[in-house]
């Protein structure tokens, strides 16, 4: 446990340090958004019908960033065959960082809401309920991410590989989390929104065990 | 050296299973009574379809036996069922967008299953490129190992975020059964596409095997090149 | 929905189409394999059955 903790400080150390990385992030997301729009059209209708897909496909889009990023340390200073040496074994190390990214991804989802809120005149009343979404479609996002970004920073060709391999997997948190989220914005008649949420955490379930199973072998020599 | 004869021969089966049950399916057998002569589509479709969830399935008990034992045969065997588990996937969208455009009107109608495959050319696909880029046999083994257990686990959760996702949309179900008097050409492509797949796997398997000799082997000295080269030749 | 009574007719060029392109990729690929797997043995000099 305590080398759980330590590690995740140290994830989240690095993650405040490269700070800057994290406003260049969010803008690339801001930016994704907007383009969306001009794809589109200016039809404010349209726009808020389907904001809450243009809000997960900005944060997927950021996500190979953060992710990327994440074990660029790691990879540019051979950081990871020394932390392997330690004590803690890969399991913690591998959720540790997968915490840190998920915890990135819900900031950075967060901060994307109010960019969703202004050009596509799409707000909800439920704002926890919202940010629990984005917090387990990030864990979604992160669980089988940082298993990825960990395998192609030792790989060629990383920066297509990984969104090539993470994008076909986490349909399911995309089409969970971008339904749960237009539920919320347009009203749930049907309570359906229990249902979504409840695939989310089964994928989130099934992946944080498994990745974490099978991230040493990832990472051994 | 290895005796090709099995693979070969099950290809050889295969094609002509597939050959005779086809024809059958195409002429012999009555259109159905409501889809018509578009209904002889299936007599290839739901072979590829069985066929393909084989290759891949086999390919996830790869996966784990490469893991587990670390043998380079488990790692062959599995570049060979994802390469033809692909291949069967992408050739069942592509039978699925046919069989959809006289039914439905459009391409694509969203179907789960088709949906799914779709989504699983994707991710298997991905992982053929992953071996491409990975230089160290040994990790490239291991990784993609690592990488089909993922995606397998994650086919059912894809499928039924699908079928919820489209659910709410069209209320529609495909009409896939085919009718007790057309089973037989069924059958006999079913065991056809079987046979040509697995032969097609062994093949393949047996040529990735080859290739990691080659990777693996300590590099011999120019002289001892040539006479080894020629001893084998004679043989 | 397909046609008003209910019932598809004709359709073949689709029922063509299909076993067409079924037919093309398996052959193409087994080929390719055979093709690809025959190069790599006889590079290494093997004599085949």
């Amino acid at each position: 446990m305590s080398a759980l903790a330590a590690a995740l400080r140290k994830d989240l150390l690095l993650q405040w340090r490269t700070r800057a990385q994290v406003v260049a992030v969010f803008a690339f997301g801001a930016a994704a958004l907007l383009l969306f729009s001009f794809a589109v059209g200016p039809d404010a209708g349209v726009l808020r019908e389907h904001a809450a897909g243009f809000l997960w496909l900005g944060l997927l889009l950021s996500s190979t960033l953060t992710l990327a990023e994440s074990f660029h340390a790691e990879a540019e200073h051979r950081a990871l065959e020394g932390l392997l040496l330690l004590p803690a074994s890969a399991r913690a190390l591998y959720y540790a960082k997968a915490l840190a990214n998920t915890l990135a991804l819900a900031a950075l989802g967060a901060g994307l809401v109010p960019v969703m809120v202004v050009l596509y005149d799409a707000a909800t009343p439920r704002v926890p309920a919202l940010l629990g979404i984005i917090l387990l479609g990030s864990a979604g996002l992160s669980a089988p991410g940082t298993l990825y970004a960990a395998m192609t920073s030792q790989a060629r060709a990383r920066q297509t590989l990984l969104p090539l391999l993470l994008f076909p997997l986490v349909v399911p948190v995309l089409l969970a989390a971008v339904k749960a989220t237009a539920l919320l914005i347009h009203g749930d008649p049907m309570e359906q929104l229990r249902s979504w949420t409840l695939l989310l955490v089964c994928f989130d379930v099934i992946h944080w065990s498994l990745c974490g199973l099978l991230f040493e072998r990832v990472v051994e020599d | 050296m290895k005796d090709d004869r099995l693979p070969y021969s099950l290809l050889g089966l295969g094609v002509a299973l597939l050959l005779w049950g086809s024809y059958w399916g195409l002429f012999r057998a009555p259109a159905e009574a409501y889809m018509g002569d578009v209904q002889r589509i299936m007599y290839v479709h739901v072979p590829t379809a069985w066929n393909a969830m084989l290759a891949l399935t086999f390919a996830f008990a790869c996966a784990l036996l490469s893991l587990l034992r670390g043998q380079a045969v488990w790692d062959a065997r599995l570049e060979g069922a994802l390469e033809v588990g692909v291949t069967l996937s992408a050739l069942l969208c592509m039978q699925g967008a046919i069989w959809a455009k006289p039914t439905w009107g459009v391409w694509w109608d969203w179907d789960p299953r088709l949906t799914t495959t779709a989504v699983l050319v994707f991710a298997f696909g991905a992982i053929l490129a992953l071996r491409q880029f990975v230089d160290d046999p040994v990790k490239r083994a291991t990784w993609a190992a690592v990488a089909v257990i993922i995606a397998y686990v994650d086919v059912p959760i894809v499928y039924f975020s699908v079928k919820w996702w489209n659910s709410l949309h069209q209320a529609q179900s495909t009409p896939e059964t085919v009718s007790r008097a057309f089973h037989w050409p069924l059958r006999i492509n079913a065991f056809g596409m079987l046979f040509l797949m697995s032969g097609l796997i062994s093949l393949r398997a047996r040529l990735a095997l080859l290739r990691h000799e080659d990777e693996t082997a300590p590099p011999l000295p120019e002289p001892a090149l040539r006479t080894a080269g020629a001893a084998r030749g004679a043989r | 929905m397909p046609a008003e009574a209910g019932v598809i007719r004709g359709g073949w060029e689709f029922v063509w189409a299909a076993y067409g392109v079924s037919a093309v990729i398996l052959t193409g690929y087994a080929v390719s394999v055979i093709v690809r797997y025959r190069a790599e043995r006889r590079r290494r000099g093997e004599v085949r059955p």
